[in-house]
């Protein structure tokens, strides 16, 4: 389904530990093309730079969606067709990518989001609290960006070369995820959703987002509102 | 005139010194902080206004006039630091991407070039 196409998968990381080596190490092994974009962590991350990949360091910690520009930024500069965001802490499905990136090898769209709500077996795997923060964000992202996506804080993503080109974050923290829509719609990208399957493991639940996090996403967002 | 009101108008004096050799000197910015500074000093030097405009729109005391309308104007100036700090923070971000960018360790040189 590839064929010639270069498709780099985008892992963000952040103190991620051994998770971000046993995460690349299964994409690698399901031969994917791995840039690793270190967010100025102090811990064992700097490890995963044994492996055959490209690993990008933040001198300083940014926030995801810095590290996720950064791995954007040098994906158009190698000459990457697609662009895949796929989160250190191993909840994503590296098979899953194929299906992330159809739609943009088909033509059919050029900004791919995952959804973990368009299936009824993956939203039962959603753990009820999470399911209430995520319907929140989905509600604020769409009274702010008019954009509205089943799963607005899903870090699975597929972005075609020609979005890679016009579609720039500022927010360098989470409020990314709400920004990424907006930026999308404004440059006129065509977008969609397709069904993934996301894997909560112990780690991945303590890492991922709380009430206090979707406050300040709210709070950024606000803020790049008033100062724009 | 008391003693306090001479110290008060010196002391907003100093602050609009400071205000345009350290930051802005835009022909706006000299409109409007002359025009703040022109009405504090009237307010030091007359406080009879303060208590006046106070009344007019309900409020007992001139001084609580003065307080009230203080909130929303700290709120702004928050609000200015806040986006001067935002656009610091985007300048910063820009160095260490260009940073990364510049050094990436490239491990067993996987083939990214196009075919």
């Amino acid at each position: 389904m590839e064929d010639e196409r270069i498709v780099l998968v985008i892992v963000p990381a952040f103190n991620e530990g051994k998770a971000v080596t046993t995460t690349v190490e299964r994409l690698l092994a399901a031969g994917h093309r791995v840039v690793v974009v270190d967010d100025g962590s102090s811990d064992e991350t700097m490890e995963v730079r044994r492996l055959p990949i490209v690993y990008l360091r933040h001198a300083v910690n940014l926030g995801q969606g810095a590290a996720l520009e950064t791995g954007m930024a040098y994906a158009l500069r190698a000459g990457a067709d697609i662009a895949v965001h796929f989160d250190a802490d191993g909840q994503h499905d590296c098979a899953q990518i194929e299906r992330l990136i159809a739609p943009i090898i088909e033509g059919k769209a050029d900004v791919v989001f995952g959804s973990r709500f368009l299936r009824k077996e993956d939203r039962a795997r959603v753990p009820w609290r999470k399911r209430i923060l995520l319907r929140g964000g989905i509600l604020i992202s769409w009274a702010m960006t008019g954009v509205l996506l089943s799963d607005t804080h899903n870090g699975f993503r597929a972005i075609s070369r020609r979005a890679l080109e016009r579609v720039h974050l500022q927010e360098n923290g989470f409020a990314h995820a709400t920004e990424i829509m907006q930026r999308v719609r404004e440059a006129g990208m065509r977008y969609l959703e397709v069904p993934i399957t996301i894997t909560y493991t112990e780690y991945s639940q303590r890492k991922g987002q709380r009430l206090s996090g979707s406050l300040n996403i709210l709070f950024d967002l606000i803020m790049a509102k008033l100062t724009k | 005139m008391i003693l306090a009101q001479p110290i008060l108008v010196a002391l907003l004096a100093l602050l609009v010194a400071l205000y345009f050799a350290r930051l802005r000197t835009r022909a706006w910015d000299i409109l409007v902080i002359g025009l703040c500074f022109g009405i504090a000093a009237l307010l030091v030097v007359r406080p009879s206004v303060a208590t006046h405009l106070a009344h007019m729109v309900g409020i007992g005391r001139g001084v609580d006039l003065i307080l009230y309308l203080a909130i929303p104007a700290l709120a702004l100036l928050i609000l200015l630091l806040f986006a001067r700090t935002r656009e610091l923070n985007l300048k910063l971000t820009a160095a260490v991407r260009e940073m990364a960018l510049a050094n990436p360790h490239v491990n067993a040189a996987p083939d990214h070039t196009k075919q």
